[in-house]
Order: structure tokens, then sequence, then C-alpha cells
């Protein structure tokens, strides 16, 4: 009796099994079929049959579509009428469930449903998707995302909708971030959101004054004998007690790559990014700096002579937190983000003050070479799919969205902020956090000049960003302004060879850097790395960049 | 009869001089016999074909230089990208790290085998003879649980305990001694590898050895001690023949894999510092297409890597065949 | 019993004694081994916030605290992962039991005709992949993206499961089916009533295995889904961990500092731990008692 009864549950399981398989997520039109698929288990015919029919309407789809395209914008719909479809990148609360979502619905009135890329192989999931008919009607990209859609001619022009319903969107963005996301007839085909912040030093490092004091120093080095000089003299007070230098921190914040090595360090030899331009104009990669072998150099005897942290090849942004915050280690590479968590923590765990906390910013060169690049850049673009059938619906809702900047990123005057003496944005904490936390998610456009007053209010809301932002930004800005240098290529649009090689030619660069930093290569295997670079696309890549940037200077002279 | 009491498994091979006709008979005389046994099949060909077969198609890209974008859909996409022969895997073969990566992936993998092959089986016969219930239960799930960490969390906590300034490491200096750098010498990190999967996998191996163990004929034990054989005897002559069947198989696929396995753990826990002996050919071609969305060079290399496990299994098996009569299938 | 009898006998015993010990002694320094590292999460789950980001925490909680664990149950979608992750593992465990099944059933029959054949199919499947964008497209055209059908798929039979219980199968004597068939049973009776029962073992791990497999799939999760609502537990860890440095940022500015991005991903990795570790006693008392085919005999 108890064999036939788990016999009988066994087979109840099983058939609910099947049956639940069938249910899914947001995309109701699939569940029908899916349970279609679900019931006719034996019948392969009936799986290849239901592929070929639906790459056929696929096809009927998209030819419609271009027809259609031809001819003048279509009106909207109008909210209630639509449901549009967004696709951004990868972040870890539900976009649908944030109460974001509602807040966006109340201005703009649309229903809109929020989808997510993977963290991993975003990349790759987003070619399967746009190129297996994914039918998103927003589609948030990185930079290089947004390249390999327009080549492959995924996108749908612009200029006609914007025209329509996009008039806000037009005017707030600048000329310069539009002519990023053109190609050379003028057709745009991407909103831009460009970093509104771009004179920070962002990558900075932080240090424990207290300690420092103990050993002699008496202030913040700013050139970079002195912060030579301070490191050999907290090995020889402290020997093997304190990790001297800890880093690198290799977590991206807005509009800036992760170095394996400190940028505050590399300003003082004049290196500023990765690809560079001259002052004849010529394009050069920052090995065939003439500083560039100084800077390893430097780097090499620091590591030899024990001031850096031993596993500085294998730190991750989180160990490297930690061992600050631990107080193991007296100088740490930082950025805003890093600080906001690692400041409070230290604080409570030894005892100590903001007093005892020092932001280093650029380090100047004994010849008084300081550069830092400004980020003045892209962060990322919004697209329309060129097979999205509610074009005009979905830039009307940006635009609604753009209207409302003020009370979807911040928040209500009173509730959510407050005007402080000099009419900055100040936060009222925790609810700023707790209902405009997540905001920067759901951006597809800013106007630019208002976004770039409201986003500080973003540093406000924690004291020791607030600190550090102080300091390494608003400190340089009023005394060194001059540090800071454009990045030659922030408005070149992205281009094929770029976007193919740059990525793992950076990263060879960063493992060459940190071998040499671990000792298993010297300055002597410089030459070696060259050759391979040039074979791996960085000639190509320089080709394509001198002949942008000669083009682009030429016509703006 | 062996003296497991089992049968001697009968996939010996022997020449069939039967005639094609005679066999296509046989065969719908079984069908008409027995037309359940096919049945029972149905599942799993349905499944297999599905999602197994189907895709095989894609394996055409390792020849092909592949744009996804191509066509009405990515497998129409399949069809349209143009060929170019061996072109990947000249890629791949032509580099000048190739062979180190080989190399690597060739040493790790067989340090793992060589270390890590036998202890879940000694840790199952071990098992097997606790009595008591609790610790036994205990035990089992202790070694098992750290088989649910992602490789990610993994190389967090050890890196806590094994950092150049983490635990062990603040002992050692405690005691005197210089500090071990696990993470980033090349002496010792092959070691942190074989030791962190052996930590992770121990438990779910055990199990399955575990499994067979409980499955072997407990008369037969009796016999065995009534015929005066002690422990080691015991094992000698019940239980290993017992597990036979089993560790073959599982050695058979582990020396199949030698080439495919451990991308996850050595992706998170390497670093430029030790690519001279941790850099294995799957993330040396993963560096290589970083960013390139290079769907073929991948393809490529899963290619080769099938071709090399499949003529490992196959000659493993043959030679499990050969001398001890026992074959997969 | 007579004298040598007698020593020999004290000598089983006292060799399996000795060697019980060894079991005993070699068994609690490997589980010590393995739980301790489990146990610097656990620790850092239920501390203090400024002890988790500052590395105090080793094996033991410093400071006692449960918020974060009550913020990753309450704020987060770790509830929702939990559900989708057990809805996709135990349908999917019980369709892929029930497929293993039979299927290594007739390909264990050396009289079966064609199981060479389809058994190297398996073989060829378990070896070659065509790549993530052609499965990814087969999932498409059956219609089941985002769907639990497609998280369940992938895993729906998998090789080397199927060829432990063929090995098993294939390990079980003959005359006890022979006699039933004598009888007049069927096969699919002979399978439920006879050879089921007495592969107990191999059934319940191969269970296990595959319910590990789902349990723990993370990438074939990821690339059939778009919405945040069918993500499974591995997915949600592996995104709070990618996401720590933002989520610290924009998140939890405003709250206490008691808790950090550390201690939430040890808190989410210790609450995933909770289902399995409840789990496992049940299926392992399966491995713990021996049976005795000998007395399935006759």
């Amino acid at each position: 009796m108890k064999k036939r009864r788990i016999s009988v549950l066994m087979a109840a399981v099983l058939i609910v099994s099947t049956m639940v398989s069938g249910c899914g997520g947001a995309s109701s039109a699939t569940t029908a079929a899916a349970s279609k698929a679900a019931a006719a288990a034996t019948t392969k015919a009936a799986t290849a049959a239901a592929g070929a029919a639906t790459t056929k309407a696929a096809a009927a789809a998209t030819t419609a579509k271009a027809a259609a395209a031809k001819t003048n914008v279509a009106a909207p719909k109008g909210p209630g009428k639509v449901q549009l479809k967004r696709l951004g990148y990868n972040v870890a609360f539900d976009p649908n469930k944030d109460i974001m979502a509602s807040v966006i619905k109340e201005k703009t009135g649309y229903d809109v449903q929020y989808f997510t890329l993977p963290a991993q192989n975003s990349d790759e999931k987003l070619a399967m998707e746009v190129a297996g008919g994914g039918d998103y009607d927003v589609v948030q990209c990185s930079v290089n995302q947004f390249q390999t859609l327009k080549s492959q001619g995924a996108l749908m022009p612009l200029n006609d909708l914007l025209d329509a319903y996009g008039k806000d969107v037009k005017s707030g963005v600048s000329e310069d971030s539009w002519r990023a996301c053109s190609d050379e007839n003028g057709t745009i085909y991407g909103i831009p959101y460009k970093y509104p912040h771009p004179q920070e030093v962002a990558a900075f490092m932080v240090c424990r004054l207290d300690l420092m004091k103990a050993a002699g120093i008496t202030k913040v080095p700013t050139t970079i004998d002195e912060f030579y000089n301070d490191l050999v003299a907290l090995k020889k007070f402290y020997g093997d007690k304190y990790i001297i230098l800890s880093g690198p921190f290799r977590a991206a914040s807005e509009g800036n790559e992760n170095w394996v090595f400190p940028k505050t360090i590399a300003s003082a030899f004049g290196i500023y990014n990765d690809w560079m331009v001259d002052k004849d104009g010529k394009v050069y990669y920052m090995t065939e700096s003439p500083n560039f072998q100084k800077m390893i150099d430097f780097l090499s005897k620091c590591s030899k002579e024990g001031l850096l942290d031993p596993d500085w090849a294998v730190n991750t942004t989180d160990t490297v937190n930690e061992k600050f915050s631990g107080g193991k280690s007296i100088i740490a590479c930082s950025n805003r983000a890093g600080v906001s968590s690692t400041t409070p923590a230290i604080i409570k765990n030894l005892g100590i003050g903001y007093d005892d906390l020092g932001y280093i910013a650029a380090l100047s060169g004994s010849d008084g070479t300081c550069t830092y690049m400004r980020t003045e850049a892209i962060n990322q673009v919004t697209v329309i799919l060129k097979s999205c059938k509610n074009a005009s619906d979905a830039i009307n809702w940006i635009n609604l969205k753009q209207q409302n900047q003020l009370f979807i990123n911040i928040g209500v005057e009173g509730t959510h902020f407050t005007y402080d003496k000099d009419h900055k944005i100040s936060p009222i904490n925790p609810i700023f956090a707790q209902e405009r936390g997540n905001s920067y998610w759901y951006i597809d456009s800013t106007n630019e000049k208002e976004y770039a007053e409201e986003w500080p209010s973003r540093v406000r809301k924690s004291d020791a960003q607030w600190a550090a932002f102080q300091v390494t930004t608003l400190d340089v800005n009023k005394n060194t302004p001059k540090i800071f240098v454009n990045n030659d290529f922030a408005f070149k649009p992205s281009s094929e060879n770029y976007s193919t090689y740059n990525t793992s030619l950076f990263k060879s660069l960063n493992d060459y850097i940190l071998q040499v930093l671990a000792g298993t290569k010297t300055i002597n295997d410089l030459d070696a790395f060259k050759k391979e670079w040039a074979n791996a696309g960085g000639e190509k890549v320089r080709t394509e960049l001198q002949t942008w940037y000669t083009s682009f200077y030429k016509n703006k002279k | 009869m062996k003296s497991d009491g089992r049968k001697p498994h009968t996939s010996v091979y022997v020449p069939e001089k039967i005639s094609t006709k005679k066999k296509i008979h046989d065969f719908f005389v079984y069908f008409r016999q027995h037309p359940t046994m096919y049945l029972m099949l149905v599942p799993g060909l349905f499944f297999l074909f599905v999602y197994k077969f189907m895709p095989l198609y894609g394996i055409l890209t390792a020849f092909k230089k592949y744009n996804i974008f191509l066509g009405k859909n990515p497998l129409d996409a399949v069809a349209k990208s143009p060929w170019v022969g061996m072109a990947n895997f000249n890629r791949l073969f032509n580099s000048p790290y190739f062979w180190k990566v080989l190399a690597n992936t060739l040493i790790i993998n067989g340090l793992k085998i060589a270390w890590l092959f036998p202890l879940p089986i000694i840790c199952a016969i071990l098992l097997n003879e606790i009595r008591r219930k609790t610790f036994k239960k205990f035990a089992q799930t202790a070694i098992y649980i750290p088989y649910f960490f992602s490789w990610v969390v993994i190389f967090g906590i050890f890196y806590s305990l094994f950092g150049s300034y983490g635990v062990v490491n603040s002992a050692v200096k405690a005691l005197g001694g210089e500090r071990i750098s696990f993470f980033t010498d090349t002496h010792v990190f092959r070691s942190v590898l074989v030791f962190t999967e052996g930590w992770k996998e121990i438990g779910y191996n055990t199990v399955i050895y575990l499994a067979a163990i409980t499955g072997i004929d407990l008369t037969l034990y009796e016999a065995a001690r009534v015929d005066g054989a002690n422990i080691w005897q015991q094992i000698w002559h019940v239980t290993l023949p017992g597990l036979l069947p089993t560790i073959i198989l599982m050695l058979i696929l582990k020396v199949g894999y030698i080439l495919d396995t451990g991308f996850e753990q050595v992706l998170v826990f390497y670093n430029p510092a030790v690519y001279e002996v941790a850099d294995i050919i799957q993330t040396y071609v993963y560096r290589l297409g970083m960013g390139q969305m290079d769907f073929s060079l991948s393809t490529a290399l899963g290619l080769f890597n099938s071709v090399i496990a499949f003529i490992l299994i196959v000659g493993a098996n043959t030679i499990s065949r050969k001398t001890l009569s026992r074959s997969i299938w | 019993m007579s004298k040598e009898k007698q020593k020999a006998k004290e000598s089983v015993l006292a060799s399996e004694k000795f060697f019980r010990g060894i079991a005993y002694v070699f068994m609690t320094i490997l589980s010590l081994m393995a739980i301790l590292p489990c146990l610097h999460v656990i620790s850092k789950a239920v501390s203090t916030g400024e002890n988790v980001i500052s590395g105090n925490v080793l094996f033991w909680p410093r400071g006692f605290q449960l918020e974060a664990i009550s913020y990753v149950l309450k704020e987060t979608e770790f509830f929702n992962a939990l559900k989708n992750s057990l809805i996709v593992t135990i349908c999917g465990t019980a369709i892929a039991v029930f497929t293993t099944i039979t299927t290594a059933y007739p390909l264990s029959k050396s009289s079966f005709k064609g199981h060479k054949v389809i058994t190297m199919f398996y073989v060829i499947s378990m070896v070659f992949y065509g790549g993530m964008v052609p499965a990814y497209m087969v999932v498409r055209t059956l219609g089941i993206l985002d769907t639990y059908a497609a998280c369940i798929l992938p895993f729906a039979i998998v090789p080397f499961n199927m060829f432990v219980m063929k090995s098993y199968f294939e390990g079980l004597p003959e005359s006890i089916e022979e006699s039933a068939r004598m009888d007049g049973a069927g096969d699919i009776k002979i399978l439920t009533a006879i050879v089921v029962p007495m592969s107990k073992p191999v059934i319940a791990t191969i269970t296990l295995l595959y319910a590990i497999t789902y349990w723990n799939n993370y990438f074939h999760v990821t690339m059939y889904t778009k919405s945040a609502s069918m993500r499974t537990l591995q997915v949600y860890l592996y995104n709070v961990i990618y996401n720590s440095q933002t989520f610290a940022e924009n998140t939890l500015n405003g709250l206490t500092i008691n808790i950090n991005s550390e201690g939430i991903l040890a808190a989410a990795v210790t609450m995933s731990l909770v289902p399995i570790v409840a789990l496992y006693p049940f299926v392992s008392r399966y491995f713990i008692q021996g049976i005795t085919i000998g007395s399935v005999k006759g």
C-alpha cells in the first residue's frame, strides 16, 4: 500500500513538473506556445515545424517594418495603449519591483516592462537577443555594445523621431555628445548619457594621517618625490607591520576605467590615458610614451623595496577595502564608492576621526608635470531597435522622463531634498536613498546642464563621499584646474577596430604592468610586449584613431 | 562467477559473423517482443535530440567567421557566414603561448587527478565502516557543503585565510617564519588550485562511491569474515571489486576531460603574476577573445577539446575493455 | 569454537576496530577542514558591519547581529530567487530522474538490440557541444525563453548520470528478472516492481546529483531568461557579488552602517545553504543502510 502511494505521488510530481515547466516570466505570450510544446512531448516534427513558422513570421515582420520606416513618423499610441519594453545592464534588484518603476509610471503614464542582461557574457547575450529577434523597444547599451549594434544595422535612426516627439531630449544633449552617436551623414542612432562631472580626480588614494604623523610625516604628499620619500619613511618606521601602499582598486566608477596602477601616480609622468596625442597631433600608445619607462622603473623600485602590497596582483576591490578598514594598510587606492563604505567602518572600528583620513589627489612630477584626464565621456547610449513597433511612444516616454528629470532622479523638494544657502541640492537621508537610490539605472537621457547641478547631491548623501569629493575634486578644481586634460577621443564615434581589439589590448597592458610589479617580468620585456601588441591589433587601432583624430580636428579648426 | 557474486560484464566484444539480413531480422523480432523497452528510451532521446543534437549544427561556426547578425536570425547567420577553414584553429595553435598553456592544462589537471582521485574512494570506504549514524550523517554533510559554494565565494574565503596578510600568514609570522604568498608565488599556486578543488569536490565524489558501496551485497562481507579475512582483506576482496565499475567509469571520464575542466576556478583564482604556471587553454582563449564577441574562436576551442576528449575516452575504454573486460558501453 | 578459529575471529575484529578508529580520526579531520571555511562565511553573516569589512571576523562572529540576514530576507529578492530555484530543482530533478531510469534500463540489457548504437549517441552528446548560440536558438524556437522549462531542459538528461545508473543496473543479478519474466511479467512491470526497489542507492545518488546540478546552475539560467523575476538563487548571489560596489554606493547609503555589501553577501550565501543542509540528511539515509541483494532472491 505504501509503495503504491509513493508511486502515485511520484507520478503526480512528474505530471505537475511537466505542467509547471511551461510557466514563465514576464512574456506571457510565450506561455501558450510553451504548454503546447511541453504537451507534444514525443513529436520532434512538431518542434521543427514550430521553428520554421517562427522564423518565417520574424522575417515577414522585419520587411513590414522596413517599409513603414521609410514613410513619415507614426504618431504615438499614447500611454495606456501600449506596453513598452526596456532592456538594461545588470543590477541586483528587480527593476519591475523597485519604487522607481512606479515613480516613473506616475509621471509618464506609460506601462513599462523592464529586463536586465546577465552579469557575465552580457555582450554575447545582447547580440543573441537582438539578432534572434528580441522585441525590445528601448535598450540601454554600453559604448561597445552601441558600436556593435550600430555597425550591424540593428538600430533605428532617431532624427525624425526626436524632432517630432523628443524635442527636450534633442535640446538637452549637447552637440558634441550627439556627434559621438551619429554616423558621418549626421544620422543619430542613439541617445548619449554623459558623465556629468568631468573634472574629477575619481581614482585617488586615501591615507591614514594618524599613522603617518606618528612616523614623522606632517602633510599629504603632492609631488611624486614627496610621495616616494613618505613611503620609504613609513616602511622604515613600521617595517612589516603594515602594508604601506595597497591596491589596485579595480572597480570602475562612472566614466572611469579600472587601472591596475594608481592614476594619481601616472599623472606625475604625464600619462593620463592608454591612447594619447602628442603636440604634433600624432596618436601614440601609453607604452610609447617617453615617460612610460620611468614610471615602470618607479613602480618596480617601490615593489622591490617592499613598499607595495605583496598581493597587488591578486587584490580585488573588496580585499583592498578590507585591508584599509581593518587597519592593515596605511595608504590605499580608492574611489568615492570605496570610501563610502570604508570610512564609516574604520571610524567605528579604530576609533579615529574624519581628520585622521587624508586624500592624495593627482601627484605631480619633479618637473611639474601633472596630467589627469577629464572624464568627458559618454557612459552609456540608449538606442531603439530597428524592429521596434512602438518607436514614437518610446521617444515620447524618454522625453517625458527628461522633462521630469528633477522629480524622477532627485525627488520632491522638502521631502527628498532641500536647497542649501548656495542653492546646491542637499539630500535628506534616509528617504532619499530609499526612494531614489536606484534611479541611476532608469536614466535614458538627461538635460546635461541641469543634471550637472543635480548630480552632486548623490555624492552629498554620504558624508564619507563628500569628504573625499571635496578634497579630490572641489579643491583641485579651485587650486590646480590646469591639470585636467581633455580625453582626445571622448567624442569619437565608436569604430570597428577600437571596439574589437581595445579591450584585450588594455587587458594585456594591465597584465604586463602587474607582472612587472610582481617581479615576473621586467622593463626588458617591454620590446617583446610592444611587438605582440602591434600584432594583436594595436597598429590597426592606432591607424583608425589617427584617421579620425586628424579629420575631426581639421574640421573643428 | 567472480568472488563478489556478480556476473562478468557481458559487453565483451565478440566479433559477429552474422549477416546483416539476420541482424535486421533479429532486431524486428526483439522489437516485437519488447516494444515497451524502445518506448522507454523515447523521453531521453527526445531531450537528447532537442538539446544536444540540434545545436550541433553550430559546430560549423568553428570553420567560419561567424557574424551573428547576418541573415534573419542567428541560425540563418551560421549559413550566411563565410568559410575560413582552419583559420580559427590556426590562430589558436600558432599563438606563441599555445604549448605553454597546453602544458599548464595537462599538468594542473593531471595533478588534480593524481591527488584527488583516490581521496573520495578512501573517504567512502572509511565512512562505510563508521557505525554511529549521527557521526556518519554529520561527516557526510560536512564534506558535502563546500560543493555548494561558487568559486567566486570560495576565492573570497580562501583569500581571507591564505592572503599575504591573512590568518595563516599571521600564524606563520608569529612562529617566526616569512610570509608565504600563496596567490602570487608560482611555486605554490598550483597547490592552491589543487587544494581548493579538493576542498570543494571531495564530498560530491564521495557520495557517488558511497552509493556504490551500499549496493554491495552484505552477505559477501559475512562470508569473508567467516573465512577469517581481516578488514584490509575484506576491502581488497569485496569492497574494491564492488567499486571497480564505478571507479573505472569515473577515471575514464576524468581522463577524458583532462583538457576541458577547471576553467571557472582558474579564472577566478589566477592573476598575471602566475600566468606562467596557471594559465590554461580556456583562460588564454578567453583573454584572446575579450570584448570581440568571437563565437567562432570559442567554438573552435570547444571542438578541439571535444575531439581530444572523445579520443581519450574511447581509448581509455578500449584499454579497460581489453585488460579488465569492463566497458562503459 | 577451535582455538585457531577463535584467534582468527579475534584478529578480524581487532583489525576492524583499528580501522574504525582510523576512520573516525580521518573523517573528523576532513570534516573540520571542510567546515572551517564555511564557518568563516556564516560568522561574517552575523557579525557587525565594521568587523566584517575590516576582516576581523575569522571563524566566530564578532558582535553578533542579525541585521544583515533580515535585510537579505526582507529587502532583496531572496525569497523570489529561492522560490525559482526550488521549482526548477524539484521539477527538473523529477523529470531528469524519470528520464534517466527509463533510458539506463534498456541500455543496460546486453540482449537489447541497438543498445550499442544508442549508447554511442549518449557518449557523443556528452563530449560534443554545439555552442551557446545554437542552444539559445533552439530554446527560442521552442518558445520557452524566460520560462522554467528553459532552465530545466539543459539537464533533463545528463549522460554521465545515465552511465552511472546503467553501470549499476548491469551489476544486478539477472536471475530475479528472469524468474519474473517466466512468471509472465512485462518489461515495465519488471522495471517498476523489481529493478527500481533494488536500485534505491543509485537512484538516491542520481537524484542528488541532478538536484545539485539544477540548484547550482548559473550559466543556463542567465542565457535563457531575461526577466529579473525568473532569477534563481545562484544568479541572485552572483548579482549581489558583481554589483556590490554600486549597491554600497546607492542603496545602503541611507541605512545604518551595521551592514555593508560584504556582510550582505555573506548573509545571502549562508541563507542559500539552509535548504541544502536541511535536505541532505533525508536523502543520505539511503547511503547509510546497506541492502542485501541476497535477501531479495527466491
